[in-house]
């Protein structure tokens, strides 16, 4: 991993810390603080872009299931300019095993993410200089599915007041254009062409 | 439990040395070699001389990897061979890894190689990329007495279909073309009528191309089909290169008479 990107990391990390202040009164009942989200996200790589950052929604016994909602950033690198991505993420997790008092382990997670590039060229359907039915897919969104493992970090009650844990997780991706890319190919490609390695860090309040 | 905590820590460490992280599938970040266009016609023009010339000719290997890779096998073991020419389309949704999976198995090739831009390779950030790790879209080189002049011809991708082909390109390589050369070879991804040729251009190109000292024959992808034909009537034949899955290549033998070629299958 580059010196750069984890500058990234930290950067967006420290941006995102005062939000924590902001749900102290995450014990009040009502629609509104229900649907606030109560977990901060930031990614490193995993198909949608260098760094991303944003909140999720856990529901389901321990938060099962997690829904996010991911901004990226994608670096100018080769190309003509940076670009931004959003990432809409659905995450199951089935099962989690108390690895010591304030540890928890998630062996498996998975899910489904859906990407997409802000700017630059990229068309959702073909414009309409094309005969119908050109291409037949879409540049500017990609599918995803991912399998991965987390780690909970449980924080002393001293702390609870604005954190409750943290959490460290690893995914391997894989979008469609690598799934078709893969299956016609198997003997040159390898399975490490087929999956892409993505690390993040999750704040729960 | 300790054990499971290395484990993980040490499998995510295998995980990391792999390099697979990865940003996107339009991330331009591209390793290893680049600018390939520009190094292969050095070697090209440094190791061919006089009229006699042996060249092959593939076109649309996108997605089609293991199949490029038995037809790298089967152009290496042919026996003076000057170069090898892609037609284009290397990739099929213009994705770096796409690209970067094809210049590593054309890396393969003992013989120089040379990439022409296919309409697939201009979607999303595939020209940026293919611009890196190839070169411009529009290019000639010499072979001995024999110029080879590649035109992007792609004019359904660009905003301005009448940018393309570049005849200004055209009319300078005639301009500047050395004396010493007595044949020309016309490479493009796609051939005129195509939807992908801007058609309102077609005769002013059949023209210009006739200016070129000596004219062979337009080679030509795009169809995914062998197809050889006078396509204005007249004596100059448009070449269509069949795609790789077609598992053939075409073997061109060129001599001071004139040009002939060959169908391979492997």
């Amino acid at each position: 991993m580059k010196y750069h990107a984890f500058k990234h990391i930290l950067l967006v990390t420290l941006l995102l810390l005062p939000l924590a202040g902001k749900c102290e009164d995450r014990d009040r009942k009502g629609f509104w603080s229900s649907i606030i989200p109560r977990t901060v996200v930031v990614q490193y790589a995993g198909n949608i872009g260098a760094v991303s950052a944003g909140a999720e929604w856990s529901y389901g016994k321990n938060g099962r299931w997690g829904t996010s909602l991911l901004f990226g950033y994608l670096p100018k690198h080769h190309s003509d300019c940076a670009k931004g991505t959003v990432t809409l993420k659905q995450r199951f997790t089935p099962f989690n095993i108390r690895v010591k008092e304030n540890i928890d382990f998630r062996p498996l997670e998975c899910g489904i993410f859906f990407n997409t590039i802000m700017n630059g060229e990229f068309w959702i359907t073909e414009p309409d200089k094309y005969p119908k039915g050109y291409y037949g897919f879409a540049t500017r969104v990609r599918s995803n599915i991912f399998i991965g493992q987390r780690f909970d970090f449980l924080l002393p009650a001293k702390y609870k007041c604005n954190i409750k844990s943290l959490s460290v997780y690893y995914e391997l991706s894989t979008s469609d254009f690598h799934i078709c890319s893969y299956f016609p190919n198997y003997k040159y490609l390898d399975l490490s062409d087929l999956f892409c390695l993505g690390v993040g860090m999750k704040m729960n309040f | 439990m300790k054990n499971a905590l290395l484990y993980i820590l040490l499998s995510a460490l295998l995980l990391c040395s792999c390099d697979m992280f990865s940003y996107h599938p339009y991330d331009c970040k591209i390793d290893g070699p680049v600018h390939l266009t520009d190094k292969n016609i050095g070697r090209i023009e440094s190791q061919t001389y006089g009229d006699t010339l042996r060249f092959a000719v593939i076109s649309d290997t996108q997605r089609w990897y293991d199949d490029l890779n038995d037809c790298v096998k089967a152009i290496n073991k042919e026996k003076g061979i000057s170069f090898v020419i892609n037609c284009g389309d290397l990739s099929d949704f213009g994705a770096t890894d796409e690209f970067i999976w094809q210049r590593d198995i054309m890396q393969r090739l003992k013989y120089p190689f040379i990439c022409l831009i296919g309409n697939h390779d201009m979607l999303g950030t595939g020209e940026e990329t293919y611009r890196h790790i190839f070169g411009n879209l529009n290019f000639s080189f010499t072979a001995g007495k024999n110029l080879f002049v590649c035109l992007n011809t792609n004019a359904l991708e660009e905003e301005h279909m009448d940018d393309v082909p570049d005849f200004g390109f055209m009319q300078s390589t005639i301009y500047n073309c050395p004396d010493s050369i007595e044949r020309t070879f016309i490479a493009v991804h796609a051939q005129p009528g195509s939807e992908q040729f801007n058609n309102d251009a077609q005769y002013r190109f059949h023209d210009l191309i006739q200016k070129f000292p000596g004219i062979q024959c337009c080679l030509s992808g795009h169809g995914h089909k062998m197809e050889d034909k006078a396509l204005f009537g007249d004596s100059i034949r448009y070449i269509m290169c069949p795609n790789i899955h077609k598992r053939e290549y075409l073997l061109f033998t060129v001599t001071k008479e004139g040009f002939s070629y060959e169908v391979s299958r492997f």
